[in-house]
């Protein structure tokens, strides 16, 4: 048998091959690794909100630097229109996955039924959690029977509220606002002990920082 | 008088051997591809990943490449020269004394061999013809050079130089 490699005449006759080599080799390896290295949702911090206009450019960075040593590696802010025609795919794609949402009042009155297969998505906001939290006196929450279900973070109407989200996006457009309440997923890894199944307490540490942050007094 | 073997017995051992140790070569490669994939997984990061992905599609084309060749330059032939001496060793072969009159330099592939033909001429019945001889050793035929060669199917299984 000929015994010298005969490499110039392979990639004469199989020179085609390295296309799909490439094309192989380049899925084979990107598909994997990216689907190991791919932020968990503990790792995540994940924000819906239903605004105008998002305003807080450096919240994503401050949240990262503050939080990155509790295991925070992502933060991710999904701000959309109310008023897009697509808010409900905007809504499937990525609200679904939010750790907090911050929603306009129609919006959760619409959605946030006296339905127990509705209500046990959300996390109440029983007076533990508003003392874990440190939500301000006069604080106001949407209410499905008894129970707390959203925090008011924007009234439209009251300037004197205690905590007012408006330094974050704008809530109102042409001069006509709605209040906007903040809900908490909870399938949601990072709110600790008041998750289905906590793995971290992300969640809690970064309502805490938004209602620092955008505190009435604070502004 | 030099004689050279291209189709025998030893040679189709050989060649059986021959496939396996490549068989088996190319299972030593699988391996040492799977061992650098798993090591260049456990290495990455998500800061260093695309840098990874880079090498491991370079390290996996050089696999690819390396197998196939293999397969396509060392297996499939072998291959052939086994199925081919299987069969001329089985049947009848002939015996002539010829004389070269021609060399061709072009390589053939025929049922699978890698061959060269060359034209010679019988020499107790002066007739001309054409035979290959596969492309297995180190034979360089001799324009006007007198041999004996067995044969099978027009291809040369044994020459043996005359004088």
């Amino acid at each position: 048998m000929a015994k010298k490699l005969r490499l110039h005449d392979y990639f004469t006759t199989y020179g085609w091959l390295l296309p799909i080599f490439f094309l192989v080799s380049l899925v084979a390896w990107y598909w994997p690794i990216t689907s190991v290295n791919a932020f968990k949702p503990e790792e995540t911090i994940n924000i819906f909100a239903e605004c105008y206009k998002f305003k807080d450019e450096e919240l994503v960075d401050n949240l990262y630097e503050a939080f990155g040593s509790y295991g925070v590696e992502n933060v991710s802010l999904n701000p959309y229109s109310p008023d897009d025609e697509n808010i409900n795919s905007y809504y499937t794609a990525f609200g679904v996955e939010a750790d907090i949402l911050l929603l306009t009042s129609s919006t959760v009155e619409n959605n946030l039924h006296d339905v127990p297969e509705i209500l046990k998505d959300w996390i109440p906001f029983d007076d533990e959690l508003i003392g874990e939290l440190g939500i301000p006196v006069g604080a106001e929450y949407f209410e499905v029977g008894e129970q707390a279900y959203a925090l008011k973070v924007f009234d439209a109407f009251d300037e004197a509220y205690p905590i007012d989200f408006s330094p974050f996006g704008s809530f109102e457009k042409e001069g006509l606002g709605e209040d906007v309440y903040m809900l908490l997923r909870s399938a949601s890894p990072n709110f600790g002990s008041y998750s289905d199944e906590g793995k971290t307490e992300n969640g809690l540490r970064t309502v805490r920082f938004l209602l620092e942050r955008y505190d009435e007094d604070g502004k | 008088m030099s004689e050279t073997d291209f189709i025998s017995v030893s040679k189709l051992q050989k060649a059986h051997r021959a496939i396996w140790l490549r068989v088996t070569l190319m299972g030593a490669i699988l391996l040492l591809f799977v061992g650098l994939a798993l090591t260049l997984g456990f290495l990455q990061t998500r800061a260093t990943q695309y840098y990874f992905i880079a090498l491991g599609v370079l390290i996996s084309v050089l696999f690819l490449v390396a197998e196939t060749y293999i397969v396509f330059y060392e297996i499939v032939p072998l291959r052939a020269y086994v199925a081919f001496a299987t069969k001329a060793l089985s049947k009848t072969m002939y015996r002539n004394r010829v004389k070269v009159v021609g060399i061709h330099k072009e390589t053939e592939t025929y049922l699978g061999l890698e061959t060269r033909a060359m034209d010679v001429i019988e020499v107790d019945e002066n007739r001309l013809f054409r035979v290959r001889y596969p492309l297995v050793g180190d034979f360089i035929p001799e324009e006007g050079g007198d041999y004996f060669l067995t044969t099978y199917d027009d291809v040369v299984l044994k020459a043996e130089k005359d004088g």
